[in-house]
């Protein structure tokens, strides 16, 4: 889980143009780092590049922080 | 001829392309025959050809004319994609765009950006949240516009003194307390769409509850921002403000409250609301205390158009969304 949650971080930290030590697996991703949908977008495309799956928008749009991303890609592997 | 006619007009003149994903709802296909058989459009269905068909021969349609894209031809999938993919506007990786086209949405959104379709309409049966996420994802924002947000238009017989008045209002359906930059982008994609479909110039007045500075607040200070940044991005459009509704559409009260030149003041013809609630109860007052034709919601802000219709829309909303967006796309071609 570790290692997954690390490659979450350092997708979020290309996405949202932020240093990878600022994000944590408690980091709300639209409170903390940006609320517009286009990145959001960007950052599930990124984990669906990096782990090979594939997560619904829909069902992105109910996730929080950081580890519950990390979550979803571990159920989805 | 009133707006609508005027729109028919422009579509059969320059007719366009557009993807129906939802094709295999009745009442999708029953508006989607007829803007066929209208010449308004090109109609192209996406799906299962022997659902579709079915569907057809219950509803005694002929489907002559009307071209049918097999979601499941994975020779045709594979080119589409391809072509998406080698205009450099992707946004998702192959993979992930790939596993989304089983998705009839998601196909049709691809053929849009790789050039086989000119416009999409949904949201007869999926979300405006689906939507707009497929259409984020796919199509992308047009420049200098930072969300999508929705055009509506009311055309009054006789306001103020003037006949067939055509009033286009936004947001009043996704952004629910827009950034500057949001509205900004929100009112430049008002103006186009207004000039797409009305064939006028737009001008367009930033709405509060202040006139330039009568009041005070925040709200006034996201406003005056929004204005700003509007001009900046666009200073070909006329778009002016903060103004009050009653300076921005009466020229008499233009004249007290707007103590300076302004080409929008007591004239505007698209209005921008500061955030959705204020929208959104607007239109709808419109709508229950006038006598008007609607237009709309239209969805707006995109790369290429795309059309959210309202799940609760009738076959001659459609036709006229189809229509509307239509021409939308062959002036965004311009």
């Amino acid at each position: 889980m570790e290692e997954i949650i690390k490659k979450v971080i350092e997708c979020a930290a290309m996405v949202y143009e932020v240093d990878e030590s600022e994000i944590t697996p408690e980091t709300d991703i639209r409170e903390d780092l940006s609320a517009q949908s286009i990145k959001v977008i960007a950052f599930v495309g990124g984990l669906e590049e990096a782990f090979g799956v594939v997560i619904d928008f829909a069902e992105a749009g109910e996730l929080i922080t950081i580890a519950d991303f990390a979550n979803k890609v571990k159920e989805m592997m | 001829m009133n707006a609508i006619e005027k729109i028919y007009e422009k579509a059969r003149a320059d007719k366009q392309r557009i993807c129906i994903p939802e094709c295999t709802n009745e009442i999708m296909m029953r508006a989607a025959c007829k803007v066929s058989k209208e010449q308004i459009a090109d109609v192209i269905f996406i799906g299962k050809p022997d659902e579709i068909q079915a569907v057809a021969d219950t509803q005694g349609l002929n489907l002559s004319g009307i071209r049918i894209v097999d979601i499941e031809d994975a020779v045709y999938k594979e080119d589409v994609l391809d072509r998406y993919i080698a205009t450099g506007k992707a946004i998702l990786g192959r993979g992930s765009i790939a596993a989304r086209m089983k998705q009839p949405i998601y196909m049709a959104l691809v053929m849009e950006a790789a050039g086989d379709a000119d416009c999409t309409i949904a949201g007869l049966d999926a979300t405006t949240g689906t939507v707009i996420m497929a259409a984020s994802s796919i199509i992308g924002m047009a420049e200098g516009i930072a969300t999508a947000s929705m055009f509506f238009a009311a055309e009054f017989k006789n306001f103020d003194g003037k006949e067939n008045c055509f009033i286009a209002m936004s947001d009043g359906g996704v952004n629910v307390e827009p950034s500057p930059e949001q509205l900004a982008g929100i009112a430049i994609a008002t103006c186009n769409t207004f000039q797409a479909l009305k064939g006028d110039e737009a001008r367009c007045a930033m709405l509060s509850f202040s006139t330039l500075g009568s009041g005070k607040g925040p709200s006034v200070d996201k406003v005056v921002r929004a204005k700003e940044i509007a001009n900046e991005l666009r200073p070909d459009l006329k778009i002016d403000g903060e103004f009050q509704v009653d300076a921005a559409l009466r020229e008499r009260v233009a004249k007290k409250k707007v103590q300076r030149e302004s080409e929008v003041a007591g004239k505007a013809n698209v209005l921008i609301f500061p955030n959705i609630e204020a929208c959104n109860i607007g239109t709808k007052f419109i709508q229950m205390v006038s006598d008007c034709r609607v237009y709309g919601p239209i969805l707006q802000g995109f790369r290429l158009p795309v059309c959210d219709c309202s799940r609760s829309d009738t076959e001659d909303i459609l036709f006229n969304n189809i229509a509307s967006t239509c021409v939308l796309a062959s002036y965004e071609k311009q």
